[in-house]
């Protein structure tokens, strides 16, 4: 029961790096009540090898809640996050300095998170302060420059420079710059190239890939495009108004979705292709009044499923195993 | 700007007392290379008044400006950034200060303590002024507490400190620098305000007062334009003065102004 | 496939006034467009596309003026109309669905009261027939009536962005202008505005110029596509066609560089920038970033040559001077 909606966490001697547990995020909407952004999420991160979880959702979904508690950021209303096997919320000052060292985050607006009283590289100096990487600041020079060689910036082009004079596509590499810097072991990137331009998105993407090999480092990868995901990552883990529906081995769930939702994101999705354009409508009930109605009791995607039942109303459905790295919660599945 | 300022301070020291006294000179003259501004009626050189009541009214602007923004800024930012309970009793005693009509209290303050002196009004009138300012910046603050690179300053290690001082306050310097210039103008307008309607101090020299006085002695109907409209285009040119100088000062904060 | 010519685009060059220089967002943009015909122009941000759109409907504002070209809409130049005559068009004839426009209703009416205005205003209506209408235009997208009586903050984005759809087919124009409608959109909501729109549009017969930076929307959407590139249009022809054989080098590029679901494809981006179109080099825009690159490129632009029929490239590999 305790790894259900896990990877094959059979076993429980190999040790993760992050481990998220039973997540829960409540907030107080305009109305007074509460409701919750992420509602019980768990996930680890692997300590052995470089991985890459992709957060999937959309708007809404609560994957960028759950990216900032991971990060230390937010505190969970119930839940806990674990380094290497201690509660981030509870540690002492050095124990969560080494965190910080270890787990870095890229964020999604390039603009936004520059200050733009500084110049652009101003953070990367702050960051090797903080953390004291280099004894001296010549010694800081040459890390800076390293590491812009990592994310193919030339120091003339990145150095110097105040944010509204680089472009979106160097903002973001100087920021993945800023991220290695520490050799993080993981790096949690929230929608790290939504708003870049189509062509240089894949240069990115591939430059991550590429540093997930040369420093091994793992991410956390959260994003709302399914194509992206799936071109990125190991596993996958489908959320939907902080529910996670689906999740499992990146193949196995694609290749064979079984949540109503993630089949009918999949068939939602656009291809590049004329030739296989969507050739009839599409079912399911697009949300037509802007209310959160989260029962408390029922399935989250009750009131837009296509196939919803009577149980589907009054029962959250449990997170079961359906293959060999993959688990669905839908009573459709559940035993 | 600059040179109001420097009319102001320096003008003072550099011109000498004496002009002040009464019946120092012959009453009601016509500016001339003697007296550059004329005399009133009391017989003071009116350009040695002016410079002194420059100086007095500007100091009262900084005065009560400074407290008040001081006040302001603190109390607005502690309640934009710690948020929660410490957030609402701030806010709930702004609010209060707010609704306290200034104006009328005011006069009935200056009536009721019948000699008011000019630190005495500095200060009342930075009582006044401190609301406007801690409600703004809070409102600044919190708008800036979201803004990502906040998030990746405590990503980057950077102490709660650290972010209020190196990050934060920087990008508010230009809204500061307005609602210090704001304050310290109305200060100085409400001044002029008491003083006109006779309940300001009188015991040195303002701008407020000589208009007063002007108005007193009947200075218009003496067609003594001389006597009243300095105090006026000073008044004028200083406020205009302080907005200049934010604007220019919004260059130097902004650096995408900059450029 | 012969229809009739609505719309001519003839060498449309908008430029803007700064103060380094004029900034050319647009220099020498040609097309035409169809009766019910859908075309779709894709580029990423700063290639001019947004404000081709603009300037097509004579919404530009200082510094941004047009520099030459014609706009002809129905046999009527639209850049020689002023006051009346442009605005019998706009509305009825030519519709306009800004980017973020679901954030461009009006907060403190209701949906019903605004599209009644805009009704009432464009035409000879009177309110109840209006209010009619608006409740049948709603129902069109798929909202519900209640919808009439509501305020915009109470719908989702995709429920605003219908309303949107509704209020600009409402007089039924024959010609849309719609600037990234969906981009602002979930997945899932996406597919259904698509669907609402495409319907509406095929029920009352209109062309639409579809903008955005998605070639996966367009690829659903358009029979034709133009490729824009630093203020120019780089390749247009039918949208199977292009998907199929892309010819010029930046849309190869594009196509490559965007995943497609289930198909283990590697993307590769395209190293460098788009140029400066403050001065833009006098040969050709791309040549800095392009993989098939000769001496002639670097030194002579090439303008947007027909290949076959009905397909433009503006490449010197597949030919011309």
């Amino acid at each position: 029961m305790l790894h259900a909606g896990n990877m094959e966490g059979n076993d429980l001697t190999e040790k993760f790096l992050l481990e998220a547990e039973h997540l829960t995020k409540e907030f107080k909407a305009r109305g007074g009540e509460y409701f919750k952004a992420v509602n019980d999420i768990t996930f680890r991160i692997p300590k052995e090898k470089p991985t890459v979880i992709s957060l999937v959702g959309e708007s809404g979904s609560g994957k960028t809640t759950t990216g900032l508690m991971v990060l230390g950021l937010l505190k969970p209303t119930s839940g806990t996050v674990k380094y290497e096997g201690k509660d981030v919320f509870k540690m002492s000052k050095r124990e969560f300095s080494e965190f910080r060292k270890n787990v870095q985050a890229i964020f999604q607006d390039p603009y936004e998170v520059y200050n733009p009283f500084y110049k652009a590289d101003r953070i990367l100096k702050v960051t090797i302060k903080k953390f004291k990487l280099a004894s001296s600041e010549s010694e800081a020079k040459k890390l800076i420059v390293e590491s812009l060689k990592d994310v193919n910036l030339t120091p003339e082009e990145a150095l110097n420079k105040y944010p509204h004079q680089l472009s979106g596509g160097q903002r973001q590499r100087l920021m993945i710059a800023r991220a290695l810097l520490t050799r993080p072991r993981l790096i949690v990137a929230d929608e790290p190239v939504s708003m870049v331009d189509a062509s240089l998105r894949a240069d990115i993407l591939n430059t991550m890939l590429h540093l997930k090999k040369e420093y091994n480092i793992s991410y956390l990868f959260i994003t709302h495009d399914l194509s992206i995901a799936e071109y990125f990552s190991d596993r996958i883990i489908v959320m939907y108004r902080g529910v996670n529906v689906e999740n499992g081995d990146i193949n196995e769930v694609l290749s064979n979705p079984l949540h109503p939702y993630v089949k009918t994101l999949i068939e939602s999705i656009p291809i590049p292709d004329p030739k296989r354009k969507w050739t009839e409508k599409i079912k399911f009930n697009i949300e037509d009044l802007n209310k959160r109605e989260v029962s408390s009791k029922g399935c989250i995607f009750y009131s837009r499923c296509p196939v919803a039942t009577k149980i589907c109303l009054t029962k959250r459905p449990e997170l079961v195993k359906v293959g060999k790295d993959h688990f669905v919660a839908c009573h459709l599945y559940s035993k | 700007m600059i040179p109001i300022f420097f009319l102001g301070f320096v003008g003072p020291y550099i011109f000498p007392v004496k002009g002040i006294r009464l019946a120092s000179y012959p009453s009601d003259l016509p500016p001339s290379p003697e007296h550059l501004l004329g005399t009133d009626t009391s017989g003071r050189d009116l350009f040695t008044v002016l410079l002194y009541s420059v100086r007095q009214s500007l100091l009262i602007g900084l005065i009560a400006g400074t407290v008040g923004t001081v006040i302001g800024v603190t109390l607005g930012f502690t309640a934009g950034y710690k948020g929660g309970i410490v957030d609402d009793i701030i806010r709930n005693v702004t609010d209060i200060f707010l609704i306290i009509p200034t104006w009328p209290l005011l006069v009935i303050l200056s009536a009721y303590l019948k000699s008011l002196t000019i630190p005495a009004l500095a200060t009342l009138l930075a009582a006044f002024s401190w609301p406007g300012t801690a409600r703004g910046m809070r409102s600044q603050v919190l708008s800036l507490k979201e803004r990502g690179f906040i998030r990746l300053a405590r990503i980057s290690g950077e102490s709660d400190l650290e972010i209020i001082f190196k990050e934060i306050l920087p990008n508010m310097l230009s809204y500061v620098g307005v609602m210090f210039g704001l304050s310290m103008t109305g200060a100085m307008l409400s001044e002029v305000g008491l003083e006109i309607i006779g309940l300001g101090p009188a015991e040195s020299n303002t701008l407020g007062l000589m208009i007063y006085w002007a108005i007193y002695y009947n200075a218009l109907v003496k067609r003594m334009w001389w006597w009243i409209a300095p105090p006026v285009i000073c008044l004028v040119a200083i406020f205009v003065g302080i907005q200049l100088l934010n604007a220019g000062l919004d260059r130097l904060y902004n650096p995408r102004l900059r450029k | 496939m012969t229809s009739k010519e609505l719309l001519k685009v003839n060498n449309l060059k908008v430029y803007y006034r700064s103060p380094a220089g004029k900034v050319k967002a647009v220099d020498g943009v040609s097309f035409t467009l169809g009766e019910n015909e859908v075309l779709g122009i894709v580029g990423e941000s700063g290639c001019g596309k947004s404000t081709l759109a603009t300037a097509i409907l004579k919404l530009i504002r200082p510094p941004c003026y047009v520099e030459d070209g014609e706009v002809i809409f129905n046999g009527k130049n639209l850049l020689k109309l002023e006051g009346e005559d442009l605005r019998r068009i706009r509305w009825k004839e030519l519709s306009y669905i800004p980017q973020g426009s679901m954030n461009s209703l009006n907060p403190v009416m209701k949906i019903g009261d605004q599209i009644v205005d805009a009704m009432m205003a464009h035409t000879e209506i009177s309110k109840e027939e209006a209010k009619e209408k608006a409740r049948k235009l709603l129902e069109s997208v798929g909202l519900p009536s209640e919808t009439i009586n509501m305020y915009p903050h109470e719908l989702s984005g995709g429920m605003k962005q219908r309303v949107i759809i509704a209020i600009a087919t409402a007089l039924e124009p024959k010609l849309i202008v719609a600037d990234e409608f969906t981009t602002a959109l979930d997945v899932l909501v996406q597919r259904k505005v698509i669907e609402f729109l495409e319907e509406r549009r095929a029920s009352i017969g209109a062309s639409m110029i579809n903008i955005t930076h998605d070639i996966a929307v367009q690829a659903v959407l358009v029979h034709k596509l133009a490729v824009m590139y630093a203020g120019k249009i780089v390749e247009l022809s039918d949208v199977y066609t292009i998907f199929e054989e892309p010819l010029h080098p930046y849309t190869k590029g594009l196509i490559m560089a965007t995943p497609v679901l289930g198909e283990k494809k590697v993307i590769k981006g395209i190293p460098g920038n788009p140029p400066n179109l403050l001065n833009p080099p006098p040969g050709c825009r791309f040549y800095p970033r392009c993989t098939i690159a000769e001496d002639k490129c670097k030194h002579k632009s090439p303008p947007l040559m027909k290949v076959e029929e009905d397909r433009y490239v503006a490449c010197w590999k597949y030919g011309g001077e």
